[in-house]
């Protein structure tokens, strides 16, 4: 039998990506977010986010693609859009509600710390 | 008697006009990429640990790209010379070019961070930064140069992180 995938690091900026995924799914399911979306979301400095949407993609916990646009036709590049897996949603808040639970002091997380859209 | 122009162009015919060889070593060291990124990698890593490593990361580097235009240098005068190189003298070995991360400063900066990367995952990730750094480009030159510095900065724990996971599904998808 499969062992699970390990269980990934949960530092404060993982909490506040997964947070803000969290937030995007429960206003809309099918809701997409792009790197820039995500760093104003979770108030997290942009450029700094890509490691951990690059490990939770590993771990299945968020899928990505491109955008459907002709480039020439809107006058910018394709962005790489980020979702949440929908069967990975119970396993995300859980391992989540453990962080928060580890570190009660970080419980509460603040949106729009740096940089971020407020 | 006189000359038209054209008939004194072609007796004296017009020899390139030529830099003294210090000159133009220096202006190579100094607009090397090699200098430049590992300069902004030395400024990073400085700011993470005062300043020391990051100062003796630059010496470092300029002396690894002295060495480096030093020898292309010689290898240019050489493959001039018809004694190596191919018998057109095109170089053998020529770089993959990053169009998309040419040009301004912020873009520049990010092409480094690029080519930090796995080599499978660059197309991606240069095509990923530049949409964002599109996005920026309504804002002030300095957060987009902060946003390429953290990217640089952060390009390390990135490749960490695309190693350990090799391909991800969504990934060998976009393929």
């Amino acid at each position: 039998m499969a062992s699970p995938p390990p269980a990934p690091r949960m530092t404060k900026p993982t909490q506040l990506v997964l947070q803000a995924f969290l937030e995007a799914f429960a206003e809309d399911p099918q809701r997409e977010l792009y790197g820039l979306e995500v760093c104003a979301l979770a108030g997290l400095q942009t450029g700094t986010i890509h490691p951990i949407l690059a490990r939770l993609e590993r771990l299945g916990w968020l899928h990505s693609s491109w955008e459907q646009i002709d480039p020439k036709q809107e006058g910018r590049p394709r962005r790489r859009y980020y979702r949440l897996d929908p069967n990975s949603i119970a396993t995300v808040r859980a391992a989540l509600t453990r962080a928060q639970a580890a570190t009660p002091g970080q419980r509460h997380l603040h949106p729009g710390l740096a940089g971020g859209a407020p | 008697m006189t000359t038209t122009p054209k008939a004194e162009a072609q007796r004296k015919p017009r020899s390139p006009q030529r830099t003294p060889l210090i000159v133009e070593l220096v202006r190579k060291v100094l607009f090397s990429e090699d200098f430049l990124r590992v300069v902004a990698f030395g400024s990073v890593i400085g700011g993470f640990n005062d300043g020391f490593v990051g100062g003796v990361s630059v010496v470092v580097s300029f002396i690894v790209s002295v060495i480096r235009v030093l020898r292309s240098v010689v290898r240019n005068v050489v493959r001039n010379a018809g004694q190596v190189g191919t018998p057109d003298g095109q170089r053998t070995q020529q770089k993959v070019p990053t169009a998309a991360m040419s040009g301004s400063v912020p873009n520049r900066v990010a092409g480094w961070s690029v080519r930090l990367l796995p080599v499978q995952e660059r197309e991606r990730y240069r095509n990923e930064y530049s949409a964002e750094l599109s996005e920026l480009r309504g804002q002030a030159w300095r957060s987009q140069v902060g946003y390429a510095l953290r990217l640089l900065a952060y390009s390390v724990r990135l490749r960490q992180e695309l190693q350990q996971s090799g391909p991800a599904p969504t990934r060998q998808r976009d393929r």
